[in-house]
């Protein structure tokens, strides 16, 4: 059967462009112009979907992309809505939530057979026992219902992009209403843009015998004085600063306008009664659209049932496209006790109004129109029912939003449809969720097992929860549950409406995927030494370059190198920032002469460490503060966090991209170095904690005599866009001596032999500097600094646990994180662990019993399910004097 | 030396060493063919092939030698006219400059200024110049009316605007991140990456 009209002026398609696309396999022929939907309606097809529950047939309802009845999966998209979606050239178009196909679904079965079962909430009551059998209960139910599949496999397709945008006045809803608000803006001299969901604006002009041309005559005023037209385009929501997201296209749009108007029209409201939801029955504006968009007869022989002046809009279409009207019913003026649809095969095949009973293969029905009110509510806007016509409008719509037309209320007098035409007599489903098949009987049922109230049963039903959002059963749900509890439907209110008002895909919302990561300016260096690379927080680092062990034996026995550009660097300088340190630290720095450094330990007020490094003094007002490689932004926030209530003078700048950083180290460190630089590095002139400036290969650099590793050691601090050639000039210079690239996996095995903590990994939230094996830092006999009363408190009521050294009497690396045990309790754990050649043995740190925390004292750590004896050790485990890294 | 010149890129090139200054996209710039040339201590892509379509749309120009000075408390505006003033708050601003002056910017700052901090090595910049440039920022930032800072291409920067389009300042450390999600977003408005001797005479001064 084909339903195409012959040619007329006004129809949408180009009959000389023709297009074909396949539904399930088989080639459906359509014009440019067309929506899947309309082609292959067009071609004869009826049944486009299986509903969500039941299975049940389901036909074009409102061919405006509103309801889920056309949804079918388009080159393996789930869920387009064939209506609205432009056909294309050898698409593929599958039906979806089948099996079998749309035609013949073994799954309708369901809804002859599994009525008993299915109830509302049915899944708390139903398929529960044996309880060992649910998993293959919830395999079934999940492959019986639902939308269309996603693919797992499936990898991003195409280009998304987001833009941010603003303007005076964004108007939502190309209508008449619409458009003139938008050119009137404009000519007032704002910036206006104006969204419609339509392929040209229009809105309900367009479904208007001669509403064309005046529609266009609007588009082309409002392109004239300005306002920009995005369509087809949809609102997603109205957010907060009058924030509007924009499908356009590929693009997220985030506009921000100063007024929204929202001209979003109507929303055409199915009329509930049994059969209501068979292939055939359709709302006035899918009439309308076949034949006037596409040229589509959609249908032999019509009944009309409308509460307003739809109805005669459709008859007057539906004539003009010769469509034999059977019946027409105005609810305004006759007000049926019961409307009974009944079909063959899903399909409509008559109608029964109060008894009298009339052929036909489509009914055309709808109820008051509903103002779309969804954006108004997302912004604030509260809605109140209006008895009189039946429908919610908005009041109190908050400031920078505007209602106009239909959306704001103007419907006119619709009449009064009743909230179900059922009666008593039919045993035909009555639907007023057509999107999750929820019936009148099914809410009936909800309202009678106490779910009295409409966002209780929108919950336990799921009605207003399908794709549609509302749009066909918000209305009908709220007053046949006014109905049912015999009360008026302002009572019953509202269900909460929240974006998405129109279906926006996740890949459309995320956009390009962005992951910022921080490298050091000697990166591309990294890797051409072959290092492996690795995170630390948002930087990366280079793990190893080969061997860690060898790394390791390199820095002991002759020099290495370690890009520690990531380390945080933070100048702290004014009249006031060696008391501004004094205060902010648990140590002293007032009393350090310019050019020396210090060790330093941040901890919260509550006294928990937070962040450490050392802080340099270049001169009396001036302090180079370096921290973790994570650390730098907090401690930055939190210096002028502090000083905001302190007061002092002085300026807190963060250095850490400017300056690259190099650690060399080891033996032969001196030796290097003093073929680079143009200052003494000899051990009197230069003296452990010593910070000097000079030039390193020419580069202006601040050198810190500091080891982190525990060998001699000077850290080159130099501007970060010189760190390649820098680079090159110590591995070339230190070629000789043996200089190797170490990577953190070598770091971090040369700290622990001395029993440098990582803050982070040997601390944790609850750490503080005297369990943490640290009273040396703490200097209680100065004046008030952050940490101290807690500090004090902790000293008085005497130390829980302590972090200590330990060496492992095995072979097998415990893992960091592991626990200790004593009694067969767990009592504390393992915070650093790693194999020291240098000391022959397991080393690491733990947190253990204060009453453990003795040189030499024994405890049991869990390694693989074993518990093996651990021996504490309170000095560093290589050169526990120091004497290498003060050489 | 003074107390910070360790921040400065003035490096000072003898008999014996010659400092190169390199910016973190030189991989990508000699991926997509620029021609480098060493200036003012910087090895820089002076011109990429096509780069005069890129200035019908929008052409991404990596300016990394300019010099950046981080101001800190009120102090004159410098009267060198090769510079851009950008007050962030009342108590602290960043001045631009061309590489040529900026020590002489730096000095004469200093006389008025609380602190002025060298962070030409700290901060990126990278020039967004052509007629669909402001297009173009749309897609990476929502900031809207300049100079501003904010967050652009999800990392914290500044832009400043320049005749015919933008000057993104931003962190050195993610210039490799920004120079490929740039160049990526440029490729549905025809754009790509230009050199700096294709940036056009009067842009920035």
């Amino acid at each position: 059967m084909v339903s195409r009209l012959r040619a007329r002026e006004d129809e949408r398609i180009d009959r000389g462009r023709p297009v074909t696309f396949t539904f399930d396999g088989t080639a459906v022929r359509g014009f440019e112009g067309d929506t899947f939907g309309s082609a292959m309606y067009a071609e004869g097809r009826r049944v486009f979907s299986r509903s969500f529950k039941y299975h049940r047939p389901r036909g074009l309802v409102c061919c405006a992309g509103q309801c889920a009845n056309c949804m079918a999966t388009v080159d393996g998209r789930p869920n387009v809505r064939l209506c609205v979606e432009p056909i294309r050239e050898g698409a593929d178009v599958n039906g979806q939530n089948v099996l079998g196909s749309v035609d013949r679904d073994f799954l309708s079965a369901v809804d002859r057979f599994a009525g008993p079962f299915t109830p509302p909430g049915f899944y708390y009551k139903t398929f529960i026992r044996p309880r060992r059998l649910w998993p293959l209960y919830e395999k079934l139910l999940r492959n019986a219902a639902g939308l269309g599949k996603l693919n797992p496999e499936a990898t991003r397709e195409g280009r998304f992009e987001k833009e941010h945008r603003s303007v005076d006045v964004l108007v939502v809803g190309g209508g008449s209403e619409g458009l003139q608000a938008a050119i009137e803006a404009a000519q007032a001299g704002s910036s206006v843009a104006l969204v419609d969901d339509g392929p040209e604006p229009g809105g309900a002009l367009l479904l208007t015998e001669s509403g064309d041309e005046p529609a266009r005559a609007l588009a082309n005023k409002a392109r004239e004085v300005g306002v920009e037209l995005l369509c087809p385009a949809r609102a997603v929501g109205v957010y907060e600063g009058n924030l509007v997201p924009i499908e356009y296209d590929n693009v997220l749009i985030r506009m921000r306008a100063t007024e929204i108007v929202v001209a979003a029209g109507v929303v055409e409201q199915p009329l509930v009664f049994p059969g209501n939801d068979l292939v055939g029955v359709m709302l006035p504006g899918a009439a309308s659209r076949l034949v006037r968009f596409w040229s589509i007869k959609p249908g032999e022989r019509a009944v009309v049932i409308t509460a307003d002046d739809s109805g005669a809009r459709a008859v007057e279409t539906l004539k003009a496209a010769g469509v034999r009207v059977a019946a027409t019913v105005d609810l305004r003026a006759t007000m049926p006790e019961t409307i009974v649809a009944s079909g063959k095969k899903g399909r409509v095949t008559g109608v029964s109004i109060d008894g009298d009973s009339v052929r036909c293969d489509l009914v055309v029905a709808s109820g008051s129109p509903q103002p779309a009110h969804a954006l108004l509510s997302h912004a604030g806007a509260r809605v109140d029912y209006d008895a009189g016509r039946g429908v919610f409008v908005p009041v109190e719509v908050p400031d920078g939003i505007r209602a106009v037309g239909g959306a704001a209320g103007d419907v006119g007098q619709p009449g009064l449809p009743r909230p179900s035409f059922g009666g008593s007599g039919s045993k035909a489903k009555e639907f007023v969720c057509i999107c999750e098949d929820q019936t009148t009987k099914d809410l009936r049922y909800a309202h009678a097992e106490g779910y009295d109230s409409i966002e209780l049963s929108k919950r336990y039903t799921t009605v207003t929860m399908g794709p549609c959002q509302g749009r066909l059963c918000h209305l009908n749900s709220v007053r046949l549950y006014a109905e049912t509890s015999g009360t008026d439907e302002s009572l019953i209110g509202t269900t909460t409406a929240r974006p998405p008002w129109s279906p926006v895909s996740l890949e459309v919302l995320a956009g390009r995927p962005h992951e910022p990561a921080r490298r050091t300016s000697m990166h591309d260096r990294h890797k051409k030494l072959g290092a492996t690379m690795m995170w630390t927080g948002e930087w990366r680092r280079p793990y190893a370059y080969g061997d860690p062990a060898a790394e390791v034996r390199g820095v002991h026995e002759a020099v290495g190198i370690i890009d520690v550009s990531t380390l945080g660097k933070i100048l702290v300088s004014g009249r006031d920032a060696a008391t501004f340190l004094e205060r902010i630290y648990p140590n002293r720095f007032g009393d350090m002469a310019s050019g020396r450094i210090r060790y330093g330990v941040l901890t919260s007020d509550a006294g928990r460490i937070t962040d450490d490094g050392t802080i340099a003094r270049l001169a009396d007002d001036t302090f180079y503060v370096t921290t973790t490689s994570t650390g730098a932004g907090a401690v930055v926030e939190w210096f002028e966090w502090w000083n905001a209530i302190w007061g002092y003078e002085l300026d807190v700048v963060n250095v850490t991209g400017s300056l690259a950083a190099i650690n060399v180290a080891g033996p032969d460190a001196r030796a290097l170095m003093e073929r680079l630089v143009d200052i003494p590095v000899d051990a009197d002139s230069f003296r452990y904690l010593d910070a000097r400036q000079g030039h390193v290969a020419g580069v202006p650099s601040l050198l810190l005599r500091i080891g982190f590793v525990g060998e001699l050691g000077y850290e080159i601090h130099f501007p970060s866009v010189q760190g390649e050639f820098l680079l090159d000039a110590l591995v070339t210079e230190g070629a000789d001596f043996g200089a190797v690239p170490f990577g953190l996996e070598s770091q971090r095995v040369l700290r622990l032999e001395k029993a440098h903590i990582l803050v982070g990994q040997d601390t944790d939230s609850e750490s503080n500097l005297l369990e943490a094996s640290m009273p040396w830092i703490l200097k209680l006999d100065k004046g008030d600094f952050v940490g101290r009363w807690s500090a004090e408190q902790v000293k008085a009521r005497g130390l829980e646990t302590r972090l200590v050294g330990f060496r492992l009497k095995t072979d097998d690396l415990p893992v960091e994180g592991g626990q200790i045990v004593g009694d067969g309790q767990p009592v504390g754990r393992i915070t650093s662990v790693r194999r020291s050649e240098a000391a022959d043995a397991i080393i690491g740190l733990a947190w253990v019993p204060a009453d453990k925390a003795v040189e030499g004292a024994s405890f049991e750590a869990r390694v693989d399910g074993e518990l093996i004896p651990a021996e504490v050790t309170l000095e560093p485990f290589y050169d526990p004097d120091g004497e290498r890294l003060r050489s | 030396m003074s107390t910070l010149a360790f921040l400065s890129t003035d490096a000072t090139a003898d008999s014996r060493w010659t400092p190169i200054a390199r910016s973190p996209m030189q991989r990508q710039q000699r991926e997509r063919g620029a021609r480098f040339e060493t200036r003012h201590g910087w090895e820089l892509a002076v011109a990429f092939p096509n780069e005069s379509e890129m200035l019908e749309s929008v052409g991404i120009a990596e300016l990394p030698q300019f010099g950046k000075l981080d101001v800190r408390g009120a102090g004159a505006r410098p009267s060198a006219t090769r510079c851009t003033w950008y007050q962030m708050t009342p108590q602290r601003a960043l001045c631009i400059t061309d590489a040529t002056i900026t020590r002489s910017v730096r000095a004469e700052l200093q006389e008025s200024a609380r602190q002025v901090v060298d962070v030409s090595s700290g901060l990126g910049s990278v020039a967004l110049i052509g007629p669909r440039a402001g297009e173009f920022l749309r897609r990476i930032t929502e900031l809207e009316s300049f100079p501003a800072s904010g967050v652009v291409c999800e990392v914290h920067g500044h832009v400043l605007t320049i005749n015919g389009g933008f000057l993104l300042l931003f962190p050195q450390e993610y210039g490799h991140y920004l120079y490929e999600v740039l160049l990526d977003a440029a490729v549905p408005f025809d754009g790509g990456p230009i050199g700096v001797d294709g940036v056009p005479r009067g842009t920035i001064w």
